[in-house]
């Protein structure tokens, strides 16, 4: 770990990418910002461009026309982050593994587009909000290992 | 029954065309001839004050179904209007959208997925389908091949 | 000339800063196109591929919003199609569901609505009090949303006396911070200057366009599923269908608050009137050749479910209809001729669930003005003239 990664691991900016999701999930990325759950106390804060983003939130099962878009995304984040799949759809596809329009799950597509990106995964249909900022600390923790 | 009270009202406009119906409880499907169908939507649509519910499209073997369902909320009865498309060649109808606004999406989506053609549609354009399915694949039809469909 | 809308950063649909397609000459917005088909995941093909107990847990998560709409919808069209009957308790069951869902998905707009238009204490408020009806729901279905608990012919789950009294409180603190919420909306006189007078849906073009739920109901029509094709137990309970006349977002406001309260009361009188024992399933054994339809008032208007059987044990077609699909069009008619400053809370006002509709927003234009900053600006100009700092209804709900 140097000093660039543990600066990176504090005040996570989050950024989320709705590939296609039921929005189940995209509820309880933004019900972390509630009074109840309250993301902000560690920092976290939704941004609204990728180039100001630690960690890509990312729900759905990757539908035909979102992939080309979450590349672009991808391309336009701003290094070092990490994706976090958030949600059963992101890690596998889940109910829709056998639906014609899905072509995910998340972490194929980022590891065909590049190895190097780390993948947070975090299952639940949806997760619960406190799921969602344990994986997230469990994300921040693996980037402070990573040298920059 | 308000079902039967609504089919002899169709009966006493159309007489014989109004073809088979089947009823039950709040529900009325009828299979007019081809010929009549404008007139009876206007008859349902614009006197009646039905509301346009939806348009569902089956894939029966030898042919498309197309089901106008509309509702009439006053008396709580589901009238659906069954029109048979035929498949071989150029599949089509006519659209309904320039007097019904509603049906504009609708219609839209059934032409993309099913590939029946709507003459007088104001904006054929896609709606759902992704650019990577092709303008010739039809998702929606019972004989799309959805193993092999390739994923760029 | 073209203006870009992102939907703000904190709207759970938001895909990347991507914009409708706005027509716009000075401030006045000429023409609107929008490019869908990101959510479409194909349900209605997955559904040809599952058994009919199957089917409901796929549709539930065709949106997590009405994730008890769709299944509730789609088992009514599969007891429609078989003749099969429901017993009373599971009726019961299902409606309690149906009315929490919608107390739920209305305080969720609730919030949306009034961040878009700068409030964000409002949204803050709203889906903090949001969190005690998730709580009730995962006491009684053991989820905040996709619940599991529709199958053809009852519930999966019975629901225990002890839960249900446990809930009561809940639905108690609920009705005063609603009515709080409501009384406040409407002594405010920012809010009224936004939202009076904008955005209006004239009853003909609602017709036309098949408009539903409380976008129309706003409007004077009083169509409302639950009173024209009775299902539940909605015929037995003591309620009212609401409407406004006005047909303008504030109108639309309104409906959805009222609803709530409505809600609550009906959600109340279940639990009092929930038989104590009784078969929760009827258990159909396969569902005879035919077709059927099914449909259901979900919060945002009529969910149209058809099933179609061929007399095997999986559906032959499936088709789903969600009321946003009706409702989003509309946006011609009511968009048309607005500020641009307006546009953002008058698309919402339709209360749009994109992925309801199989899809979501690809908004496309190019560089310019943010229109989620020029709605709030809007409201901070409506402040200076009022001569407040703080507006009547942010300083209620700060207490």
């Amino acid at each position: 770990m140097n000093w660039k990664s543990w600066g990176i691991s504090k005040s996570p900016w989050l950024y989320h990418v709705n590939t296609g999701s039921c929005n189940n999930c995209d509820i309880e990325v933004v019900d972390c910002l509630t009074p109840k759950f309250d993301v902000e106390r560690i920092g976290g804060k939704l941004v609204g461009s990728p180039r100001h983003a630690d960690v890509l939130m990312v729900t759905g099962p990757m539908t035909r026309k979102s992939k080309p878009r979450f590349e672009r995304i991808l391309e336009a984040s701003a290094r070092p982050f990490i994706v976090a799949a958030v949600g059963t759809c992101a890690c596998s596809k889940g109910i829709f593994h056998d639906a014609y329009n899905c072509v995910g799950p998340v972490r194929k597509v980022t590891e065909d587009f590049d190895e190097d990106i780390m993948v947070v995964n975090i299952p639940g249909c949806p997760p619960r909000p406190e799921a969602i900022i344990e994986g997230l600390d469990a994300g921040l923790k693996a980037l402070k290992e990573v040298e920059i | 029954m308000n079902a039967s009270s609504f089919k002899e009202e169709l009966s006493g406009r159309f007489g014989w065309k109004v073809g088979k119906t089947e009823k039950s409880s709040g529900r009325l499907y009828v299979n007019p001839e081809p010929e009549i169908f404008e007139d009876m939507v206007e008859f349902v649509f614009k006197e009646h004050g039905g509301r346009l519910a939806t348009i569902s499209c089956v894939d029966e073997e030898d042919l498309f179904r197309l089901l106008y369902h509309f509702s009439l909320d006053d008396r709580g009865l589901m009238v659906t209007i069954k029109l048979p498309v035929k498949k071989d060649g150029n599949p089509s109808t006519k659209s309904i959208a320039n007097e019904i606004p509603g049906a504009e999406w609708i219609e839209r989506e059934i032409r993309e997925m099913f590939g029946v053609d709507f003459e007088g549609h104001p904006a054929k354009k896609r709606l759902l389908k992704a650019d990577s399915v092709g303008d010739e694949d039809f998702p929606f039809r019972k004989d799309f091949d959805v193993e092999n469909l390739e994923v760029d | 000339m073209a203006t870009t809308i992102p939907i703000g950063p904190y709207h759970p649909l938001q895909e990347e800063p991507e914009h409708y397609l706005l027509t716009v000459e000075e401030e006045e917005v000429l023409d609107v196109d929008v490019q869908i088909g990101y959510n479409h995941r194909g349900i209605e093909k997955l559904s040809e591929k599952k058994t009919f107990n199957q089917v409901p847990f796929v549709v539930e998560r065709v949106c997590g919003i009405c994730s008890h709409s769709h299944p509730y919808a789609y088992c009514l069209a599969v007891e429609d199609c078989g003749g099969i009957e429901v017993p009373e308790k599971a009726k019961y069951i299902r409606t309690l569901i149906g009315e929490l869902e919608r107390i739920h998905s209305h305080l969720l707009w609730a919030g949306l609505a009034g961040h878009f238009i700068g409030y964000d204490t409002v949204f803050m408020w709203a889906w903090r009090y949001r969190e005690e009806v998730l709580d009730v729901l995962e006491l009684l279905t053991g989820n905040r949303n996709a619940y599991a608990m529709m199958k053809p012919g009852g519930v999966q789950r019975d629901i225990p006396r002890e839960h249900l009294e446990e809930a009561r409180p809940s639905l108690t603190t609920l009705k005063e911070k609603s009515e709080m919420l409501y009384n406040a909306v409407l002594d405010d006189p920012v809010m009224k200057a936004r939202l009076e007078g904008v955005g209006v849906l004239e009853e003909e073009a609602a017709r036309d366009y098949g408009a539903l739920g409380p976008t129309v109901r706003a409007s004077g029509i009083p169509i409302d599923v639950r009173a024209d094709y009775p299902y539940g137990v909605y015929d037995e309970l003591d309620w009212k269908v609401i409407t406004r006349d006005a047909g303008d977002v504030l109108a639309r406001v309104e409906v959805r608050l009222l609803e709530t309260l409505e809600a609550i009361k009906m959600s109340e009188q279940i639990i009092d009137e929930m038989p104590e024992k009784g078969p929760i399933d009827s258990e159909p054994e396969n569902v005879p050749p035919g077709e059927g339809i099914g449909n259901y008032e979900a919060p945002r208007g009529e969910c149209f479910h058809y099933v179609g059987s061929d007399g095997s044990n999986r559906p032959v077609r499936h088709k789903i209809r969600a009321p946003t699909f009706m409702n989003f069009p509309t946006y011609k008619a009511t968009c048309v001729g607005e500020t641009v400053a307006d546009a953002t809370i008058i698309l919402a006002s339709v209360d749009p669930c994109y992925s309801c509709t199989e899809r979501a927003i690809s908004l496309k234009g190019r560089e310019g003005v943010d229109l989620m900053e020029l709605s709030v600006e809007r409201t901070e100009e409506l402040k200076r003239e009022f001569g407040l700092d703080e507006s009547p209804l942010e300083e209620v709900l700060n207490e």
